[in-house]
Parts: C-alpha cells; sequence; structure tokens
C-alpha cells in the first residue's frame, strides 16, 4: 500500500539491513517525497480530474436548485427590464394612438357636424315637422359615421330618430350650450351601459342674413351622438396588439438572461470546484480563465495564488523530505562501523577475563554502549521507513496465541513471576508477524523495563478486533505523561536522563499498529499499574 | 434577495402596470368646448318682417321672427316709415332706398301683444304684461359718445319690470331701429325713467 517500488521496500523491510544498499543517488532519487498522504500522490497525476468524489472528505454538495440564487436574480431582473420596459413603451404607445384615435374622430365629427347644421334653414320658433326632415338628412351625412341628430328650442324637441330626446346627453352639455351668451360648440365623451359616445352641441346663431343680428343666439341648439364603438374596437385591438408584442418580448429577454446568467455561473461553478479541489490537496487545480471581466480577473488570481501555494508546499515536502533523508542516511552511515565495532567488542567481552579488572570494566561498559547503540540505529532506521511509507506489512494468517507465545519464548520472557500470559487460544488473525512480534516485544519490555513484574499478556477477540492487552504492576504512567507516551524521546523523568531503551521503542509499536490499521491505547488501571492496549481488526 | 426586496419590487411593479391597466378602452371626458357656433338661416330673409324677443322656460331670451307677408298693405294697421320719418305707406316705414322696415312703435305693439299660438307651443312667454297700455312711442334721440340712443315712452308704470322684461323691450326697439346691441335705450312710464341700458341677448 506504501510504496509502488518492491525492491526498494525490501531493502528497507529488512530487518538487518545490511549489506544490500544501493547506490546514493538512486536512493536519494527513490527517497523523494512520496507526499504524507494518499491525496497528494494524487494530486501529482495529471489524469486525475479536479472533480472526482474522493474518499478523503465530504463529497462536492451537488448543485441544488436555490430559490433566490444568482440565476434566479438574474433572470428575475432581466425579466423585470423587459417587463417594466415593454409595458412603459406599450403604455404609451397605447396611449398616444389613443388619444390621436379619439382627437381625430372628435375633430372631424365636431367639424363636420358644424359644417352640416349650418346648411340648416329655419323659422324662429321652429317648425317641428321641417327641421326633423333637415335632421334626418344631416344624421345621414354623419362623419365619420351617422349621427343621432337632436334639436332643442325652448320647449320643442325634434330628432332625427324616433325618440325625440336623447338618454346620452349630459345635463352639464346642455348648460353649457344654452348658457346665455355661448358662442362655441362643445363635446363630451359618455360612456353608457359600457357604451362610449361623443356627444357633440352646437348652438346655432343668426347668419347675418336678411338682416337679422349677426352671430347673436337663435336659441335653437343641436346635439349629435356618435356611437364610438368602432374606435373602442380599434383600441382594444391595440391593446392586444401591445400585450401580444409584450409577451414575446419577454419570452425574448429570458434568452439574454440565462445567456448572462450561464456566463457569471459557469465561472463561479467552476471557482467553486477548484477552490473544493485545492481544499482537498490537489494544489495543481487551475481555472480554465478566458476573457478579461472580472471573472476571468478572479479566475487568474485564483490561479496564481493556487500556483504559489503549490510552490510553498512543495518547498515544504522537499525540506521535510531533506530531513528525513538525513536522518536515514545517518543511521544506513553508522550500522556499518557499527557491525564492525560489534564484532571487535565481542571478541574483547570474551576476553575480557584475561584483563585486569578496570579495563575489563571499561571493556564490557564499552560493549553494553554499543550494543545499545546498534539498537538505537536500528530503531531509528524503522522509523525513518515507518516517516517514508516505506513499511510495508508482510501478512499471514497466525494463531494470535501461538504469536505471542513465540515472542515470549523468543525473548526468553518464560518466568512466571515476571510474565503471566493469559492467552485466548484458536484465534486466527491475518497480520505481519514480524511486526506483531515488534508490538508485542516492545510492551512487554516496556513493562518490564518501567512497570514492575507481574506483567500480564492478555490476548482475545473482542468483537471484530483482536485485542493485545499488557498490564503491569508498576505505579502507572503520570497523568501528565500520558499524551506522550508514544511520542519520539519522550522521557517522562527529565532527571532520569539515561534510559535503558531507545527512546523509539513506543513509537515503533505505535506506527506499526497503525500499519495495521489499529489503534494503541495506554491507561492507569485503578489499582495501579499501566495498561496498553492493542487492537487489530481481524 | 430578501424577501423585502421580492415585495418592493412586486409593489413597483404594480404601481408601473397601474397607469397602463387603469387606462385601457375609453373613459368618459368632461365637456371640451370646441369650435365656434353654427350659423344658421333664419327665414324669413325677406320681405315684411320684424323679429320679436319673449322668453323661454328658463328665463332666457329667446328671438322670434315673424313674417308679414302680403298682409302688409294700407288696409293693414302697419305702417312703413323712410329714415326721416316720413310715411310712404300708412304705418309704413321706408329703411333705405328700395328696402323699408316697420315702424318700431308697430313692432313694439306686437310685443306687447305677446307670443302668438305657434310660439307658446314652442314654449315661449312674455314678462310684459301691459294690456291696455296703450301704443308705446319710440324716438331716436341723439348720438351719445358714438352710440345710438332710443328713447321708448310708455303709458304704464315701468318700475316694477324685471330685468327680463326691460330686456324684451330693449331688444326688440333696438334690432327694431336697425341698431343691433349697440343702442343704449331708455325706457320712461308714468312712473318715471328705468336706467339707461343696451341689449344683451
Amino acid at each position: 500500500m506504501r510504496s509502488r517500488t518492491g525492491e526498494d521496500d525490501e531493502t528497507r523491510s529488512d530487518p538487518a539491513g545490511r549489506g544490500r544498499r544501493r547506490p546514493k543517488g538512486h536512493k536519494a532519487k527513490d527517497r523523494r517525497p512520496k507526499g504524507r498522504k494518499a491525496q497528494d500522490r494524487r494530486a501529482k497525476d495529471p489524469g486525475v480530474k479536479a472533480h472526482v468524489p474522493g474518499d478523503a472528505g465530504p463529497p462536492p454538495r451537488r448543485r441544488r436548485p436555490r430559490p433566490f440564487g444568482l440565476r434566479t436574480r438574474l433572470v428575475l431582473a432581466f425579466l423585470l427590464v423587459a417587463a417594466v420596459g415593454c409595458g412603459t413603451t406599450a403604455a404609451l404607445t397605447y396611449r398616444a394612438a389613443r388619444n390621436a384615435i379619439l382627437e381625430q374622430t372628435q375633430d372631424t365629427a365636431v367639424t363636420a357636424f358644424r359644417q352640416q347644421v349650418e346648411t340648416l334653414s329655419t323659422r324662429m320658433p321652429v317648425d317641428p315637422e321641417g327641421l326633423r326632415t333637415e335632421l334626418q338628412r344631416i344624421a345621414r351625412l354623419g362623419k365619420p359615421r351617422p349621427w343621432r341628430v337632436y334639436a332643442e328650442y325652448g320647449r320643442l324637441r325634434v330628432s332625427s330618430t324616433d325618440r325625440p330626446e336623447s338618454t346620452v346627453l349630459t345635463p352639464e352639455l346642455r348648460r353649457r350650450a344654452t348658457a346665455v351668451g355661448t358662442t362655441h360648440g362643445s363635446f363630451q365623451r359618455v360612456v353608457k351601459n359600457g357604451t362610449p359616445y361623443l356627444t357633440i352641441a352646437v348652438p346655432a346663431v343668426f347668419s347675418g342674413r336678411g338682416g337679422y343680428p349677426a352671430s347673436r343666439p337663435t336659441g335653437l341648439v343641436v346635439y349629435a351622438v356618435m356611437d364610438l364603438g368602432e374606435e373602442e374596437a380599434n383600441i382594444e385591438a391595440m391593446v392586444l396588439a401591445a400585450r401580444d408584442g409584450a409577451l414575446p418580448a419577454l419570452l425574448v429577454a429570458l434568452f439574454p438572461a440565462l445567456l448572462a446568467s450561464r456566463g457569471v455561473l459557469r465561472p463561479v461553478r467552476e471557482l467553486r470546484r477548484a477552490a473544493h479541489s485545492m481544499g482537498r490537496g490537489r494544489l495543481d487545480t487551475r481555472i480554465h480563465a478566458k476573457g478579461s471581466d472580472e471573472l476571468a480577473d478572479l479566475a487568474r488570481t485564483f490561479n496564481e495564488s493556487a500556483a504559489a501555494l503549490e510552490r510553498s508546499v512543495a518547498e515544504l515536502r522537499r525540506a521535510e523530505a531533506r530531513a528525513r533523508r538525513f536522518a536515514s542516511d545517518v543511521s544506513h552511515e553508522l550500522r556499518t562501523p557499527l557491525a564492525g565495532m560489534l564484532a571487535v567488542t565481542e571478541v574483547l567481552d570474551e576476553d575480557a577475563g584475561a584483563l585486569d579488572s578496570d579495563t575489563a570494566r571499561a571493556v564490557r561498559l564499552i560493549s553494553a554502549e554499543t550494543g545499545k547503540l546498534a539498537v538505537l540505529v536500528e530503531d531509528l532506521m524503522e522509523i525513518s521507513r515507518f516517516d517514508a511509507r516505506a513499511a510495508e506489512l508482510h501478512t499471514d494468517e497466525v494463531d494470535a496465541a501461538e504469536a505471542v507465545r513465540k515472542t515470549l519464548i523468543n525473548r526468553h520472557w518464560t518466568d512466571p513471576q515476571q510474565i503471566v500470559p493469559l492467552l485466548t487460544e484458536g484465534i486466527r488473525v491475518r497480520l505481519d508477524p514480524r511486526r506483531f512480534d515488534v508490538v508485542v516485544a516492545n510492551l512487554v519490555g516496556n513493562a518490564l523495563r518501567h512497570g514492575r513484574p507481574p506483567v500480564t499478556v492478555r490476548v482475545y477477540a473482542e468483537g471484530d478486533r483482536l485485542v493485545t492487552e499488557v498490564a503491569d504492576r508498576g505505579p502507572g504512567v503520570p497523568d501528565d505523561v500520558l499524551p506522550h507516551v508514544f511520542d519520539r524521546f519522550y522521557k517522562g523523568d527529565p532527571a532520569r536522563t539515561r534510559s535503558t531503551g531507545s527512546g523509539l521503542g513506543l513509537a515503533i509499536t505505535q506506527e506499526n499498529v497503525r500499519l495495521h490499521g489499529g489503534t494503541v491505547d495506554v491507561a492507569n488501571r485503578p489499582d495501579g499499574g499501566a495498561v496498553f492496549t492493542v487492537r487489530i481488526p481481524l | 434577495m430578501s424577501m423585502r426586496e421580492v415585495t418592493w419590487i412586486r409593489r413597483t411593479a404594480a404601481v408601473l402596470c397601474l397607469p397602463a391597466l387603469a387606462a385601457c378602452g375609453i373613459q368618459g371626458s368632461d365637456v371640451v368646448e370646441a369650435g365656434g357656433a353654427a350659423t344658421v338661416a333664419v327665414e324669413p330673409t325677406g320681405g315684411t318682417k320684424l323679429m320679436l324677443y319673449f322668453v323661454g322656460e328658463d328665463g332666457q331670451l329667446m328671438p322670434v321672427t315673424r313674417s308679414l307677408g302680403l298682409a302688409v298693405g294700407p288696409s293693414s294697421d302697419l305702417s312703413l316709415i323712410d329714415d326721416n320719418g316720413r310715411v310712404l305707406v300708412p304705418h309704413y316705414e321706408i329703411d333705405g332706398p328700395g328696402d323699408y322696415r316697420i315702424a318700431t312703435d308697430t313692432v313694439l305693439r306686437t310685443l306687447l301683444e305677446g307670443p302668438d299660438e305657434e310660439e307658446r307651443a314652442a314654449g315661449l312667454t312674455t314678462r310684459l304684461n301691459l294690456h291696455g297700455a296703450g301704443e308705446p312711442h319710440v324716438r331716436r334721440e341723439q348720438f351719445r359718445d358714438g352710440r345710438p340712443a332710443l328713447s321708448i315712452r310708455l303709458a304704464t308704470r315701468v318700475q316694477d319690470f324685471d330685468t327680463v322684461a326691460h330686456q324684451q323691450l330693449v331688444c326688440t326697439a333696438a334690432y327694431a331701429e336697425g341698431y343691433g346691441g349697440a343702442a343704449t335705450v331708455l325706457v320712461t312710464g308714468t312712473d318715471g325713467a328705468l336706467p339707461e341700458t343696451r341689449c344683451e341677448a
């Protein structure tokens, strides 16, 4: 899982680690930062698209319809502008056209009516029968359409129709037409029972012919009533036309609205995806920035920031890799001379009996310290393999109780005063036997070193987990130390500068357990002593 | 977009649409003055005619024309005079060469007789109920301030005449003398004179 170059891993995971080193250049190349996290590697892969549902982090939120999202607002704004524009234009056009139609009709009618009235010839008082014939003649000649004509003189009422008086004429019009001294015509639009009418009143004055006083009122007033139904139909047709014109205009406005919202939303969506992708570690995410608008500027800025971020992260990773490689290289470099020293100290140890006591003590001290140094170097190499993600699991199906027992026997921890194994038999589990051996050995060794015997080693299954518990009878771990027990080189007691362990044992244990996908916890028992609990999935 | 904005937009749209909707169709209007009155030919246009002012139903002065036709003659009680007051035919006056008019005294007497049957049918009345008042006498006065002036003498009380009755006399006399509305007329009765006035019809 952790590495792609099997050969290199074999070299690293070789517990002895002797003799099979690669040339430095090659090694350095292989130990390029592999990325601390799986996503990092994926980010380097150019084939991976920005938007891929990954296993890390929540999947990006799907686009859901927003009641008042940008698109809705843009479309509404466009439609509103279009509606206002269409409506205002239609209303103004309509009003102007309606007024023009009405004015033309009114002017035509009033002028024509006055002309017709001026053809009248009458006695004073009027002769009803004669006048009636005249009025009927005038009514037929009505413009733009035939009128109904009414005449009033004193009490006399004469009309071109079968009814002497019109119900459409308003008292207001009558009053204006018959007022003392009136010498002008007037008209009024009246809506009666939903039908619009044009009513015209023209007072008759003396023409001056025959010695009569010119322009003096004769007392005769002639009225015309004209149905404006045709004009209303025309005006209604205009309203329909305005509506029929405005609705398609609104529909047409929908297209630029959607186009504009798309132009805005697409870059925004792209930006969101890219930001999400960046958040998940794909620092090479870039946006296709085209055009010269503000959104393109934003995209370019995003790209620049992403590039800068990618550069700094790469720089950090390189620095981290250099530090890791340095620790690994140092360990490797120390191993060869140490191997020689170990061989020499073994020989010296054997011959120590022949030396004088001071020299023998010194020789034994050197031998012991060299052994510790060798362990430290091995642990350092192990830890650096974990850091480089080069550690590999070689799983095998084993009997858990058998594996623990083997570990105890191999380490000669067989004294029942020291070790109490409580092993549930028959639990089959897939694990890396070598690493499991290291975990158990480290925990038991740690318990023997820092706690007090007897150390209880318990193995049992709990749900789908294999639980390995190592408990001692010592004073337990101080509370302030508990969170740091698995830290590297952490000294529980600052005064105790010299330790029998390398200071890496528990850290290596934790890394091994994690490699198995398990957890390791430490706690203090109520009746004293520390308990280390390892849980590994079955 | 908050709900307040939505409400605001709706209100704006409603306000903008309102005039367009409200102004649909043809509305009624006030009375609008348009052009002058119509001039009509009034009969009779020639011959012996006279114009009297009676009163309409609303109390306004209404002119009536009467044609005397062939009834005019020596046997008639009308007289024709010329401009110098020379009587051509008894009771007739000649008004200029080839034309003549009925003596204003005769016209006023006719006025005092009131509307005839046809005129009454049209709703005309008179406010001059002066039966037995005798022959009114009209005299041309001097022009004053460039205006013609007439004086009418009646053998009756005039102080209780109302304005309309006064105007009936004034207008009928002024038009009969051919001065139209220009002449100032002084009406005098047995109880004094009414204020000088002109025809306002």
